[in-house]
C-alpha cells in the first residue's frame, strides 16, 4: 500500500476546534438573551410532561444553527491558508473550494427551511420536500466533482450482480433520500426533554471519533473536510444540549432536525462514508421501522406520541393509541397481533357503549423502553435513551471495522 | 441573507442587528472574492489622480466597501417604504435597469461578468415581478424586511462579483437622495419617530435647530411652530423622500404617489446611463 500522500491539516483543525468551543459559549450565552423575542413572536410551547405551565422557548435550533454558519462562513479560508500564504500549493484547489461552499449552502438552506416550517407550520408533505430541495446544491456539488455513480457490491450479491454496479441516477436518488431521512429520523425520536439535541449530539461525537480514526488512511482529505462540519456542529449542539437538559429550559424546534439532518447527510455524502454514517442511526432506524404502522396510518397515529407523565408518581408511562376495533384493518389487525405476541406491543380490549375498543401504545422506541421498564423518570428515561445511542455505536464500530470482511474486502 | 431576514422578520431584532445581518451574510461573497480574484486595486478618478497616481491598493479597505454595499443596498430599500407597492416596485426597476446595463455589456470586454449577472437578476425579476403583483395599490400582501434584505444581498452580490459596483449604485440615486435626507432623522439628530410613512407627528424639538433652519430655508422642509401649554413645540415632516415629494405636489392618492415614485426611479436610471456613457469620459477613460 501506498504511503498516504497528503499530510493531515493540523492548524486548520486546530483552528476549527477553537472557534468551535466559542461558538459553544457564544449558544449558550445567546440562547436566553433571545428568550423574549420568541415569547413575543410566538415561537413557544408548553412542556407536556411537566405540571408547570410554562413558556418554553422553541425553535432554538436557529440559534445553533446561526452560529454553526458563522464559524464555518468565518473559517472558509482558512482550509486554503497555505494558498495564500507562503503560495505552496500548486494551483488554487477551486473543486475542495466548491465542495466547501456548496454544502454550506445546502446546510443553509436547511436550516431556513426549518424555521420557516416551525414559524409557518407546513404540512407533511413539505417535511419530504424541503430537505429533498435543500439537498439539490449538494447533489450538484457532487456531480460537479466527483459524479461517481458505482458502487462496489457486498459480498453476498456479487453472484447476482457482479463486483460494481452502475446506479445512475439511482445514486442521486439515494443521496437526496438520505437528507430526508436523516432529518425526520431525528424528528421522531422525540419528546423526552433533550433527546433531540443529545442523539445529535452522540451522532455526531462518533463520527468525529470514526473521522479521527480514519484520518492517516487512504481517504483521509474526506474525514478532514467531514471534521471540518462535525466540529463545529459538535460544539453548537453542545451549548443547545446545555439549555435542552431536564429540565428543559428551551425546545429545539423542527430546525434543529432539518438542521442536523442535513449536516450528516452532507458529511456522509461528500465524505463518501454514508454506509458508516447510517450505521450510527441504529436507534432512529430502529425506532423508524418500530413507527411505520402509524406513520402509514395502518394503526392510527395521534398527533403526540410522547409518553405521559402520571402527576401522582412523577414518572413516565407510555402513552396510549386508542380507537374502534372496526376502523381498524385487516393489515392493522395482523401487525397488531404479531407485535403483541412478540411481546413489543401492549395492548388492550374493552367493551363499551356496544362498541369494541382497542388500545395500544404508540409504536415509538421511547414507548417500548417504557414497556420494558415501567414507569420511569424523565431524566433516567433520557439518560438510557442515550446509554442506548451509545451502544448502537459501539455496535457501529464493530460492524464497521470486524463484520465489514463478510460484506467487503479491506 | 433571506435566512437571516425571515428570522429579523419574525424575532423583531434590534437596529445593531440590522447592520450586523447583512455583514455576517456577506463573509461567503467577501472569501469567494479573495479566492477568486483577490484584487483590490482600484483605477483613480481623472480628478483625483494628481494626489492619488492612476493605480490604488485599497487592500483591506476594499473588502470594508464591499461589506459596507451589503448593509447600505439591503437597508437603503428598507428605508424608501410605507406606501403600497413602494419597496418591489424599486427593486423591480432598479433590476430592470441592471438587466438593461448587462445586456448593453454583453459583447464588451467584460461579457462573461455581465452573464454572471443576469444569471441572478433574471430570476430576480421576475419573482420579484410575481410579488408585485400581489403587492401593488391596494395591497394584499406586504413584502417585509426578508425582501429588503433579499433585494439589497441579491444587487450587492452581482454588482461585486459582476465588477461594476459603482454603476449599480448609480441607478441607486433615489434611495442615496433618500439616504442622505433621512440622515438627521437616523442619527437621532432630529427626533425620528417608528413610522415614518406620510403623516407628521409631533414632538419638543431641541437639537437640530441649525438642520431645521437650513433645511426651511432650502424649501424641502415644512416647519411649523406653536405654544402650547407653557411650552414651544415644532413639527416638521419626518424627512423621506416621499414626503419630500408630498411638500411639492401636495397631498396626493396613495397609487399616484407610488407611480410618481416609480417615474422618479425610471428616472434615476436614466441619468444613470447618461452619466455612465457620456458623463464617464470626464472621470476614467475608456
Amino acid at each position: 500500500m501506498l504511503a498516504n500522500m497528503s499530510p493531515v491539516p493540523v492548524l486548520p483543525l486546530v483552528i476549527s476546534c477553537c472557534m468551535s468551543i466559542f461558538g459553544c459559549l457564544a449558544t449558550i450565552k445567546l440562547i436566553p438573551a433571545f428568550r423574549d423575542h420568541f415569547i413575543s413572536a410566538r415561537l413557544y410551547g408548553m412542556d407536556l410532561n411537566k405540571t408547570s405551565k410554562k413558556e418554553v422557548p422553541e425553535s432554538q435550533g436557529v440559534i445553533s444553527g446561526t452560529v454553526f454558519l458563522i464559524i464555518l462562513f468565518c473559517f472558509i479560508p482558512v482550509p486554503f491558508l497555505s494558498c495564500f500564504v507562503g503560495d505552496q500549493c500548486m494551483g488554487f484547489p477551486h473543486d475542495e473550494f466548491v465542495q466547501l461552499i456548496g454544502a454550506l449552502l445546502a446546510i443553509c438552506c436547511m436550516i431556513f427551511l426549518g424555521f420557516a416550517d416551525d414559524v409557518l407550520n407546513l404540512r407533511w408533505r413539505h417535511k419530504l420536500l424541503l430537505p429533498t430541495m435543500a439537498s439539490l446544491p449538494l447533489l450538484m456539488v457532487y456531480f460537479t466533482n466527483f459524479g461517481n455513480t458505482v458502487i462496489v457490491v457486498p459480498k453476498p450479491f456479487r453472484v447476482l450482480l457482479g463486483l460494481h454496479l452502475d446506479l445512475g441516477i439511482l445514486y442521486y436518488v439515494y443521496m437526496g433520500m438520505l437528507a430526508v431521512f436523516c432529518t425526520n429520523a431525528i424528528n421522531i425520536l422525540a419528546g423526552i426533554n433533550g433527546i433531540e439535541s443529545g442523539q445529535a449530539l452522540f451522532i455526531s461525537g462518533s463520527i468525529i471519533i470514526f473521522n479521527f480514526l480514519e484520518l492517516s488512511g487512504d481517504y483521509g482529505p474526506d474525514h478532514v473536510f467531514s471534521l471540518y462540519f462535525m466540529i463545529p456542529f459538535f460544539f453548537t449542539t453542545l451549548g443547545l444540549f446545555y439549555h435542552n437538559w431536564y429540565p428543559s429550559s428551551v425546545f429545539v424546534g423542527d430546525t434543529f432536525c432539518y438542521f442536523a439532518g442535513m449536516t450528516f447527510a452532507v458529511v456522509g455524502i461528500l465524505g463518501h462514508f454514508s454506509k458508516t454514517m447510517l450505521l450510527f442511526f441504529i436507534p432512529q432506524v430502529a425506532n423508524f421501522i418500530y413507527s411505520l404502522p402509524q406513520l402509514f396510518h395502518i394503526i392510527p397515529c395521534p398527533r403526540h406520541r410522547l409518553p405521559r407523565l402520571n402527576p401522582d408518581t412523577g414518572k413516565l408511562g407510555m402513552s396510549y393509541s386508542k380507537f374502534k376495533s372496526k376502523d381498524l384493518s385487516k393489515l392493522g389487525l395482523l401487525i397488531l397481533q404479531v407485535a403483541e405476541f412478540m411481546r413489543v406491543l401492549d395492548v388492550r380490549r374493552e367493551r363499551k357503549d356496544g362498541d369494541d375498543y382497542i388500545e395500544c401504545n404508540n409504536m415509538t422506541l421511547i414507548n417500548l423502553v417504557l414497556k420494558l421498564l415501567g414507569p420511569t423518570h424523565e431524566r433516567s428515561l433520557t439518560v438510557i435513551m442515550l446509554i442506548i445511542q451509545v451502544m448502537g455505536s459501539v455496535v457501529a464500530f464493530g460492524i464497521r471495522y470486524h463484520l465489514v470482511r463478510l460484506f467487503y474486502d479491506v | 441573507m433571506i435566512f437571516l431576514g425571515f428570522a429579523d422578520d419574525v424575532l423583531n431584532l434590534r437596529w445593531r442587528h440590522k447592520l450586523l445581518l447583512p455583514t455576517m451574510a456577506s463573509l461567503p461573497l467577501l472569501m469567494v472574492y479573495f479566492t477568486n480574484f483577490g484584487n483590490t486595486v482600484i483605477v483613480v478618478p481623472k480628478p483625483f489622480r494628481v494626489l492619488l497616481g492612476l493605480h490604488l491598493d485599497l487592500g483591506i479597505l476594499y473588502y470594508v466597501y464591499m461589506g459596507m454595499l451589503a448593509v447600505f443596498c439591503t437597508n437603503a430599500i428598507n428605508i424608501l417604504a410605507g406606501i403600497n407597492g413602494i419597496e418591489s416596485g424599486q427593486a423591480l426597476f432598479i433590476s430592470g435597469s441592471i438587466i438593461i446595463f448587462n445586456f448593453l455589456e454583453l459583447s464588451g470586454d467584460y461579457g462573461p461578468d455581465h452573464v454572471f449577472s443576469l444569471y441572478f437578476m433574471i430570476p430576480f425579476f421576475f419573482t420579484t415581478l410575481g410579488l408585485f403583483y400581489h403587492n401593488w395599490y391596494p395591497s394584499s400582501v406586504f413584502v417585509g424586511d426578508t425582501f429588503c434584505y433579499f433585494a439589497g444581498m441579491t444587487f450587492a452580490v452581482v454588482g461585486i462579483l459582476g465588477h461594476f459596483s459603482k454603476t449599480m449604485l448609480l441607478f441607486f440615486i433615489p434611495q442615496v437622495a433618500n439616504f442622505i435626507y433621512s440622515l438627521p432623522q437616523l442619527f437621532h439628530i432630529i427626533p425620528c419617530p417608528r413610522h415614518r410613512l406620510p403623516r407628521s407627528s409631533n414632538f419638543t424639538g431641541k437639537l437640530g435647530t441649525l438642520i431645521f433652519q437650513v433645511a426651511e430655508f432650502m424649501r424641502v422642509l415644512d416647519v411649523r411652530r406653536e405654544r402650547k401649554d407653557g411650552d414651544d413645540y415644532i413639527e416638521c415632516n419626518n424627512m423621506t423622500l416621499i414626503n419630500l415629494v408630498l411638500k411639492l405636489l401636495g397631498p396626493t392618492h396613495e397609487r399616484s404617489l407610488t407611480v410618481i415614485m416609480l417615474i422618479i426611479q425610471v428616472m434615476g436610471s436614466v441619468v444613470a446611463f447618461g452619466i455612465r456613457y457620456h458623463l464617464v469620459r470626464l472621470f476614467y477613460d475608456v
